[in-house]
């Protein structure tokens, strides 16, 4: 069963009055793959994630995560972490970020039952991997954009996920703990994790991608960040040319001003 | 002080302390899931449940506990299935039902329901019976509260990561609002139908503005909310005044005094002064 992707959509379309916001995408993010998803803003990004996640109901289509229908994925779940749109969180919650991260480990724990000892350690293992364990008893209302981004990151790993979705996980944050993050994002891609990035920002880390998806309401490419039919796709979406910049090791994606 | 050694009196203490911790407790939940609303729309309804239980020559109290356990899941319904916004669904349910009440009561020609009682609460008309229900709906709440603490909080945090992980957000939000109707329910005796939504939102709302930490804030909401109960009937009794409105003007004063020395209003007042006094700097700069 090891050739069964991660995540497989398949003609999904998403039709919100009038407006098509999906139209009939299909693509798969193969085990231990790291996908980019890019497209414009109201390229319909994050609908597409809400999609794979079971949190929308798609108007036509289907998907599957871990090989199963993603309606049906039962204790499943548990091994998918997820990383949401700062905006969409109440940031004036009285949390603590030992307590935010440690909700990381209640799906698989189950109603009633309280987190132990194991579920702490998960939570502190999470919080010393983004580098905030002297962090933990800060409320998190008190915290910078850069240090919340990575409670919320330190949560979707506190339950030792499969596949990792992050929406738009750069917004607001520092260059320095974005290129913390993007090296995260290797380190766990190299131990097996299957991830997706959502971002509206083609500075993407090009070197960690296996694979790039172009999304502007349909997908307008998926192929290797390398391959040429990805420049193509990316001066049709953003209609300019875009360039590779290589910086050191790792090529950049830029958009040319104009 | 005699007050304390009359049956009445004792009976409506031991309800007010219960409903204080009851409200208190839920209210929390209300605050930050921001339900005030719909914890509003319920009360009203309860008038409706009342006038059927009187029509019917049941239990008032039992009957509003069925009719507005069915409004509450009837709002729930139709906002998260019908496709329409809560505050919507809760203000077509809320006059509704307020008006069947009235119809009915209007229908029972020369019965004189003691109505007041109900709308603005009476220390007196708290009976034995009543005391007994108050005991078993906290019981029941405050354990399914106590088992369901962590994912509760969880999904008022942050019901979408919640669901993505495998927690049951549609079953715990409903469950909450059942509990919201228990609550209301057993609270318009000593609080009254038309105060009681804010004995749920006031202490909790009075706590939010003094600490940054779930546990402090379940605490200190129940400290105000048993606090205003207590002192409430004591002044009621004392000044012959209704106890719902002597509860929910404590229970406001307590509110304005929190927010006056709210860290979190200091921290927000900094943190604008520093960006203005950053503006102008950067403004001078150029």
């Amino acid at each position: 069963m090891s050739d069964t992707p991660a995540v497989k959509v398949e003609d999904v379309t998403v039709l919100h009055g009038p407006m098509t916001v999906l139209d009939n995408v299909s693509f798969s993010v193969g085990k231990g793959e790291f996908l980019a998803i890019i497209g414009p803003n109201g390229a319909g990004k994050t609908t597409l994630i809400k999609v794979i996640l079971g949190l929308l109901k798609p108007s036509a289509g289907s998907v599957e995560v871990f090989g199963r229908s993603v309606n049906e994925l039962g204790p499943h779940r548990s091994k998918i972490g997820y990383v949401a749109q700062i905006h969409g969180i109440d940031l004036t919650f009285p949390v603590t970020v030992f307590e935010t991260v440690l909700m990381g480990t209640y799906g698989k724990l189950g109603l009633w039952k309280r987190p132990g000892s194991a579920e702490r350690e998960a939570a502190m293992r999470a919080l010393d991997r983004v580098g905030i364990a002297n962090l933990q008893d800060r409320p998190i209302a008190r915290l910078s954009s850069g240090q919340r981004q990575r409670a919320f990151i330190a949560r979707a790993l506190a339950n030792d996920p499969e596949l990792l979705i992050l929406d738009e996980p750069t917004t607001g944050v520092d260059i320095a703990t974005t290129g913390n993050l993007y090296s995260l994002l290797r380190q766990l891609k190299n131990d097996g994790v299957t991830v997706i990035l959502v971002s509206h920002d083609v500075g993407v880390v090009a070197a960690y991608l296996d694979s790039l998806a172009c999304l502007n309401v349909s997908l307008v490419a998926h192929c290797r960040p390398d391959e040429v039919a990805c420049n193509d796709a990316l001066r049709e979406m953003y209609g300019c040319d875009v360039a590779y910049l290589h910086h050191g090791e790792s090529p950049h994606i830029v958009v040319e001003e104009h | 002080m005699e007050m304390f050694h009359y049956a009445y009196f004792q009976r409506a203490l031991v309800a007010g302390v219960v409903i204080g911790t009851l409200c208190a407790v839920i209210g929390v939940y209300v605050v930050l899931k921001g339900l005030s609303f719909i914890g509003a729309g319920i009360a009203h309804a309860s008038f409706g449940g009342v006038a059927i239980g009187v029509a019917i020559g049941a239990n008032p109290i039992w009957s509003a506990v069925v009719f507005c356990v069915l409004v509450a899941w009837g709002i729930g319904a139709v906002s998260r299935l019908g496709g329409v916004k809560e505050d919507t669904a809760v203000g077509v349910f809320f006059a509704s039902t307020m008006a069947l009440g009235v119809l009915i009561i209007g229908l029972m020609k020369g019965y004189q329901v003691d109505l007041f009682s109900y709308l603005f609460g009476s220390i007196i008309a708290v009976t034995p019976q009543d005391v007994w229900t108050v005991l078993v709906v906290a019981t029941l709440v405050l354990g399914c509260v106590a088992i369901l603490y962590k994912d509760l909080m969880f999904t008022a945090f942050d019901s979408e990561t919640a669901q993505v992980v495998g927690v049951p957000v549609g079953k715990l939000y409903f469950l909450l609002i059942t509990m919201m109707a228990l609550t209301v329910v057993v609270s318009i005796k000593v609080v009254g139908i038309v105060l009681v939504s804010a004995l749920i939102v006031t202490p909790a709302a009075a706590a939010f503005q003094l600490t940054e930490s779930f546990r402090k804030m379940m605490a200190l909401s129940i400290v105000f909310g048993v606090g205003s109960c207590v002192l409430g009937l004591v002044l009621s009794d004392w000044l012959r005044i209704a106890p719902g409105s002597a509860i929910v003007l404590l229970s406001t004063l307590a509110f304005f005094v929190a927010a006056l020395f709210s860290p979190r209003r200091r921290r927000r007042r900094a943190a604008s002064l520093q960006q203005t006094r950053e503006t102008a700097a950067t403004n001078t700069g150029r």
